[in-house]
């Protein structure tokens, strides 16, 4: 009896000292970003000396600030979701309410083999797509905004394909039932009582792709980022990104004031990434509340 | 009321999990105006039963099934295994409700509201008037009519099954299937659905499937035993108004 309780305790113990030490983690990060960065955090680290209207509105190139990059990881970002969202939420959907155990274990590998690539090589896939362009149909084919917000989409994929899948699945049989037994079609169950049923845990995994997409830096690196290109105004233009601008200051920077600029570009990528996670969460509020209370 | 001509045939119905046979050649004839149930082991069949008569045992991919089920309506003989009817429409009419009170974790009115608007396609205020008859029809009304966009989870047991009784209701079915209705409430809110149950058997014919065989007493016209997946017994409204024969029966088949 006294082990069982003590070992109770102690892994009770551990498990409050894993949580208090993530918030501390978490804490210590933010702390030190804000300390060093907010000196950084002014109008100046954004659009250099161009006004801000200006710059804000197109009518001026920002050459030395940060703000065509935190247009382009917006983009990018934006891009990105819109295009692994409706694939990843089809194919979970697929995988939970269609296919065949055969086809889904085939269909799982593929995915698990996504998951596991790293990032680096699907810069690497985007960027032979390109030479491949190239040498065939698009001689005039480039690395660009596109192709790397295809690429950031497909390493999102996984995680939204996965997500979709257990949530649909984790919808109790019993309400399962209610679909078919008020005479609704598959599709119209999926629709109308899965979806909405698994909304939250299908954010959860667009938020986490949200994360992805913006922090990656490997797979924009070969596909379409540059130090210096402004603000991108067609899909197939080269472009800026935050993480990149950040991994480029840490390599070059030459005073401390240049490093902390770096620092505030670093808050600029969590506030958004920040501001992401509050439009999805809002997004799904929005949807909820809409099927909770209207028919 | 024509007691001879019967809402809903099941003839020589049989049906297969993988290898195993779940139900053999069951015959079952339910009639407008009267309550049937359906008693047994678990495990002798009965939701099987349940779930073959509106082809929600379909969802399963390894099951089979065999035999004839035909719904005859006002206007027309449907059969339920050879119809060019569309399924939904066929799920539609032979409503079902489940052991476990299956609300959605929406509001009160939306739980009725929804169904009725995607499987009948009803629009604006037909639903709400929809909504309020299939509320009035299992004594919800005036429970919940102050608080229809509350989530319906916040509904007491008993209140929820008869929410589902009333999503089914509205969706105009021309039958009921019950498994289990009472199982998971508490004495008062079940006699509270066996009187309900006593009301509509007036309007639809309906097939009860019960553990409680005082509860089979209290509510039914017809009685009809399986065992291992054979229908062993049916019992008459004669029969059941001697309780000692309806227990005699039941320990001989039981």
């Amino acid at each position: 009896m006294p082990v069982r309780r003590i070992s109770n305790r102690v892994l009770s113990g551990f498990a409050w000292i894993a949580s208090a030490g993530l918030c501390l983690t978490m804490l210590t990060l933010i702390g030190f970003l804000m300390k060093r960065g907010m000196t950084a955090l002014n109008a100046k680290l954004f659009f250099d000396n161009v006004p801000w209207t200006a710059a804000v509105l197109g009518r001026q190139p920002v050459f030395d600030g940060i703000w065509p990059a935190v247009v382009g990881s917006f983009y990018l970002i934006v891009l990105a979701s819109l295009i692994a969202v409706p694939l990843g939420m089809a194919t979970g959907i697929t995988l939970s309410e269609y296919a065949s155990p055969n086809i889904r274990r085939w269909i799982s590998l593929a995915v698990d083999i996504l998951a596991g690539t790293p990032s680096i090589i699907m810069g690497l896939f985007g960027f032979t797509i390109i030479l491949l362009l190239r040498k065939t149909l698009l001689p005039q084919a480039r690395t660009c905004l596109l192709l790397s917000a295809v690429c950031i989409a497909l390493l999102i994929l996984p995680y939204i394909i996965r997500v979709t899948q257990n949530s649909l699945e984790a919808v109790l049989p019993h309400i399962r039932l209610i679909g078919p037994s008020c005479g609704f079609t598959q599709w119209q169950t999926i629709c109308y009582l899965l979806l909405p049923l698994s909304s939250r845990g299908i954010l959860s995994g667009v938020i986490l792709g949200i994360g992805r997409a913006a922090e990656d830096t490997a797979v924009i690196m070969l596909t379409g980022v540059v130090a210096q290109a402004g603000i991108p105004q067609r899909l197939w233009d080269k472009f800026e990104a935050i993480p990149f601008h950040i991994y480029c200051v840490a390599a070059e920077y030459q005073s401390v004031r240049q490093l902390d600029a770096g620092f505030g570009s670093a808050l600029i990528l969590l506030a958004i990434t920040g501001i992401l996670f509050l439009a999805v969460t809002f997004l799904q509020r929005v949807v909820v509340t809409r099927y909770e209370i209207l028919s | 009321m024509n007691s001879l001509s019967s809402v809903l045939e099941v003839t020589n119905l049989s049906v297969w999990f993988s290898e195993r046979q779940v139900l053999s050649d069951i015959h079952l004839s339910l009639f407008p105006g009267e309550l049937t149930v359906l008693i047994g082991h678990s495990g002798s069949g009965k939701s099987t039963l349940l779930q073959s008569i509106n082809r929600l045992n379909e969802i399963f991919p390894v099951c089979r099934t065999q035999g004839e089920v035909q719904l005859c309506t006002e206007r027309k003989k449907i059969r339920v295994y050879q119809s060019d009817v569309p399924l939904s429409e066929i799920r539609r009419r032979i409503g079902m409700v489940f052991q476990t009170p299956a609300v959605l974790p929406f509001s009160i009115f939306r739980n009725v509201a929804m169904p009725v608007r995607i499987t009948l396609g009803y629009r604006g205020n037909v639903i709400n008037e929809r909504v309020e008859w299939a509320l009035r029809q299992v004594s919800l009304w005036d429970e919940v009519k102050d608080r229809l966009h509350k989530n319906a989870s916040t509904l007491s047991g008993g209140q929820q099954q008869r929410l589902c009784l009333a999503r089914t209701l509205a969706l105009e079915p021309d039958v009921l299937l019950l498994d289990e209705p009472t199982a998971s409430l508490d004495f008062k809110s079940a006699r509270k659905i066996e009187a309900l149950l006593g009301e509509l058997k007036t309007r639809y014919a309906i097939l009860v499937v019960s553990h409680s065989l005082g509860q089979t007493l209290r509510v039914a016209d017809r009685v009809c035993v399986i065992r291992d997946g054979r229908m062993v017994r049916e019992m008459g409204k004669q029969e059941l108004r001697n309780p000692a024969e309806f227990y005699r029966v039941i320990e001989t088949y039981f």
